[in-house]
């Protein structure tokens, strides 16, 4: 796969160059924080956050452009170490739903016109999941850190349910952003 | 862009809800949890940017993350008063901070001590001097309080020097060997009063497994790599 992005910002941080560290955190910041601001209690948010980016600057040496964003590389990694976080501390994440603009957020400002593209792509194949039941599943494990079984007693639906609504959602989300990189 | 996407069988796919249920399974992230990922930017792409005070934490975090690193103890100009023979007696004798002492519970920094009461996980260890302080700190006594689920804790001593701040500070050092291999930053501190003293621990990085904690004398402000010596210790 080929990239039109700009050089990622990994393997300089892997190398040693500080000054793409600064550049790093200013980018994905927003991304990490707000996703750890979902996942968890306030109390642990920041110290969180912190923890996110040195397990990013300790994993930047396996980016591989070829298979991943960089962006999607710095999700992944978020949201593993933020899910674990979550799970040693025990704590259960609450059912809040997410205010109505941000269910399926309206345009706004992207930091960049490549992440604003992500973004947008992003967004229409989040928003052409159907029926509106499969997003719900994904958006509470994905973005909520619910296990299926949790999921599936928020929503009050069978487990299989959730499991065929999870497989199937994440297929398709694969299939329309999976060859993303 | 995704029309040559092979198809992907059950096992695959379980393999990936069950990376995205338990993310403390390791490993190369599989296309579902990579699609996982694009998927978040959809719902969090237009995030505010970091409160400023916390970027900065992030950025002092990476500033220590990739300090440069002291010579290992097997090197040249590293004497046994450095590090290598505290981790390296910690590895061979398999112990960890599962082992607490059952000293008396001392007074603490205000907030702390009702922090750290009830942690499951709360544990006490004894300091004492090592061969280089023995000379100037054989006679303090002191025990750190650690609760590595609250990443908090807290030193007592008594009989410690009381330093000059503006010429030296102390410093606490944190061994969490199977996390790096140098130890973390605990804070500066310094000693006014002959009698009992609490201080607070302010480590700079997480701690995942705390073997062991060390006290050294360095300039003010502290340093971002020790050479020692080390004054007190504290083991399992």
């Amino acid at each position: 796969m080929t990239s039109t992005l700009s050089p990622p910002l990994l393997p300089r941080i892997a190398a040693g160059d500080r000054a793409a560290v600064a550049t790093c955190v200013q980018r994905y910041g927003g991304l990490v924080g707000s996703l750890a601001r979902r996942l968890l209690p306030p109390a642990e948010v920041e110290d969180a956050v912190q923890e996110v980016f040195l397990a990013l600057w300790r994993a930047a040496g396996r980016f591989d452009p070829s298979r991943a964003r960089e962006s999607t590389f710095v999700a992944v990694v978020a949201r593993r170490r933020l899910v674990d976080r979550l799970r040693r501390l025990g704590a259960r994440p609450e059912l809040a739903p997410l205010p109505a603009e941000e269910a399926l957020p309206a345009r706004r400002v992207a930091p960049s016109a490549e992440l604003a593209e992500q973004v947008e792509r992003a967004r229409r194949a989040l928003a052409e999941l159907e029926p509106s039941e499969r997003r719900r599943v994904l958006e509470l494990i994905l973005l909520h850190g619910y296990t299926q079984a949790a999921a599936a007693e928020a929503l009050t639906l069978p487990l299989g349910t959730v499991k065929t609504h999870a497989r199937r959602g994440l297929a398709e989300l694969r299939q329309k952003l999976g060859g993303a990189a | 862009m995704s029309d040559d996407l092979r198809p992907l069988d059950d096992a695959e796919l379980e393999r990936a809800l069950a990376q995205l249920d338990d993310p403390s399974l390791e490993g190369e992230p599989s296309e579902l949890e990579l699609a996982a990922g694009e998927a978040l930017w959809g719902w969090l792409g237009d995030a505010p940017p970091l409160d400023p005070a916390l970027e900065a934490r992030v950025l002092r975090d990476a500033d220590a993350f990739f300090a440069p690193r002291p010579p290992r103890a097997h090197e040249p100009g590293l004497g046994p008063r450095g590090w290598g023979w505290l981790v390296a007696a910690l590895v061979l004798t398999g112990l960890g901070l599962s082992r607490v002492l059952p000293a008396p519970r001392p007074p603490a920094p205000v907030g702390l001590p009702e922090r750290l009461a009830n942690a499951p996980d709360r544990v006490r260890l004894r300091f004492t001097p090592t061969e280089a302080g023995q000379a100037d700190y054989g006679a303090v006594s002191g025990e750190v309080v650690w609760s590595r689920q609250q990443q908090a804790g807290f030193m007592t001593f008594r009989g410690l020097p009381a330093n000059r701040p503006e010429l030296a500070q102390y410093q606490l050092w944190i061994v969490d060997p199977g996390r790096d291999a140098h130890p973390i930053d605990g804070g500066v501190f310094d000693v006014t009063s002959a009698g009992e003293v609490v201080i607070p621990i302010d480590a700079k990085l997480r701690v995942d497994d705390a073997q062991a904690f060390a006290i050294t004398l360095e300039q003010p402000g502290g340093v971002v790599v020790s050479q020692g010596p080390l004054l007190l210790v504290a083991t399992p």
